[in-house]
């Protein structure tokens, strides 16, 4: 089964091209431009999202600030997060923030899509 | 209480200033001053006794702009109405009267027909300086050059800095919209892949639309390693894997451009070559010597062959292709050096600096024979354990 996504990314091409992807992969996606509108986002949605597309590195508040903030809130706490990033030492940042994945910039589509179906199940199961 | 000059902490008592001290002068003092401005900057000092250094500081800091000594006459003289004519009230008198100014000569920096900046003598008693002149003028003629060399010094690494910054943010901001490029055109091909009777032309262009974008992304990435290189943030992930697969796998991905080419590439896998390496780096380094190996090497067969002993893992790629001439050698491991003309062949003149410093960080090595007409052997060489300096760094 498929639901809804969220993609958290400061660059407005890059987000409309994934949410452009995920949907034509019948994932609807939600969007936010940092950390803060994502929050924003989430508290107003009818629904949670099956998974959250993260990128780190953003203005206001960044992908770590994001993810505390995500992992205290017990209805939230859950939803799987996949790091999209172009920085370095991923693994390291995805182990450290409890991701269950990670994708390098410039993204791979084949990869992310495998990626976010797998972190998707998982988190349902 | 005079101020403090604020060139003070940059006003070492140097070795250019000391050299007059005591035989030529009682005391030195070097400006300089940036091109096109009236102010100087004192660079260094120095006083036969050193206590007095201070003073000649503040002295020099009194007045900013314009002299802060009074007119000597042509043979250095000067004169006791002098001084006091200069001093603007008794405090002051009274410095440069400690300081000792009964002589002074004062020398232009000059250089490349640019003045630096002055070089001052002074002596404290009545002396006629003219039989000292002449080593006076030698010796502001060496300081000269020495401050024009380390301004140049300065210039080149401040540009080199300013270079090295540029690539970082360049291939950075190039990256962004890479991203989303890729991401729009793998899209489409996927959606094109899925689609039935689809327009087979839009699908070609596709294609080679996704082909060029992702080698544009090959190009980004390897200025991005160059500024990580430079930033020394070049990181290994290391995992245990065959390097005869690797390199196996990596030559039926060069198929296509193999035969756009026409060269045939021969292969002699001697596996399994296992080893804890990063595999992305070392496919990396294969790349590059492979399309080396295709770009340079005039429709020729290519040998590239894998073998290893206890210690080590490796790879030499043989062409038959144009080669290197001697003089080049060395320079082709080094950061944007070529040995052809970029007219004539196309790149960024950085994939073996990458490689080399790559193998490098594995603890390896790296290294080419080459013969004009003839052909190149690149052949790299891995430890199969890393070496300390390869372990992988957590930051």
């Amino acid at each position: 089964m498929k639901g809804t996504v969220m993609i958290v990314e400061d660059d407005g091409d890059i987000r409309e091209a994934l949410a452009t992807v995920l949907a034509d992969e019948g994932m609807p996606a939600l969007t936010a431009a940092n950390g803060q509108d994502a929050l924003v986002c989430l508290k107003t949605s009818p629904e949670a999202p099956m998974l959250i597309v993260l990128d780190l590195m953003m203005p206001v508040m960044d992908g770590w600030q994001f993810a505390a903030a995500l992992r205290a809130q017990p209805t939230w706490a859950r939803i799987p997060i996949v790091l999209l990033s172009a920085g370095e030492d991923l693994e390291t940042h995805a182990r450290n923030l409890g991701a269950c994945s990670y994708v390098r910039k410039p993204v791979d589509l084949e990869k992310l899509l495998v990626i976010v179906e797998q972190c998707a199940s998982h988190g349902m199961s | 209480v005079p101020s403090q000059p604020t060139s003070a902490p940059s006003c070492p008592r140097s070795g250019v200033a000391r050299l007059p001290v005591p035989r030529l002068a009682d005391w030195c003092a070097v400006e300089v001053s940036e091109s096109g401005q009236a102010s100087h900057e004192l660079i260094a000092i120095a006083h036969i006794v050193p206590e007095k250094e201070t003073l000649l500081k503040q002295l020099a800091a009194r007045s900013s702009e314009g002299d802060w000594l009074p007119p000597a006459a042509p043979d250095g003289e000067v004169r006791a109405t002098a001084i006091t004519a200069f001093a603007k009230d008794a405090e002051h008198e009274q410095l440069l009267r400690s300081v000792g100014v009964a002589s002074i000569v004062r020398v232009p920096l000059v250089v490349r027909e640019r003045t630096l900046g002055v070089m001052t003598y002074g002596i404290g008693s009545a002396r006629r300086l003219d039989a000292d002149r002449r080593l006076m003028f030698e010796l502001a003629q060496h300081a000269a050059l020495a401050v024009d060399n380390a301004r140049l010094y300065l210039a080149t690494q401040l540009a080199l800095r300013a270079r090295d910054e540029f690539l970082s943010i360049a291939s950075h901001e190039l990256r962004t919209p890479l991203t989303a490029l890729q991401l729009q055109l793998q899209s489409l091909r996927r959606a094109m892949s899925t689609m039935e009777g689809a327009w087979e032309p839009a699908r070609t262009r596709i294609e080679s639309a996704a082909r060029q974008a992702s080698r544009l992304a090959g190009l980004t990435e390897r200025l991005l390693d160059v500024s990580r290189i430079a930033a020394g943030r070049l990181k290994l992930d290391l995992e245990e894997f065959d390097l005869a697969d690797a390199v196996r796998e990596l030559t039926e991905r060069f198929a296509d451009e193999a035969a756009k080419a026409g060269c045939k590439l021969e292969l002699d896998l001697r596996g399994p070559a296992r080893g804890l390496w990063d595999r992305l780096r070392v496919e990396q380094i294969v790349s590059n010597l492979l399309s080396n190996a295709l770009k340079y090497g005039r429709g020729q067969p290519i040998q590239v062959l894998v073998d290893h002993d206890p210690m080590h893992a490796t790879l030499s790629v043989n062409d038959a292709g144009i080669g290197i001439p001697e003089q080049d050698i060395k320079r082709i491991f080094e950061r944007f050096e070529r040995a052809v003309p970029s007219r004539q062949y196309g790149g960024l003149g950085i994939g073996l600096y990458v490689a080399r410093q790559i193998v490098e960080a594995h603890g390896g090595e790296i290294r080419v024979e080459s013969r004009v007409g003839i052909g190149s052997r690149f052949t790299i060489a891995l430890p199969r354990q890393p070496a300390p300096a390869a372990r992988r760094e957590e930051t």
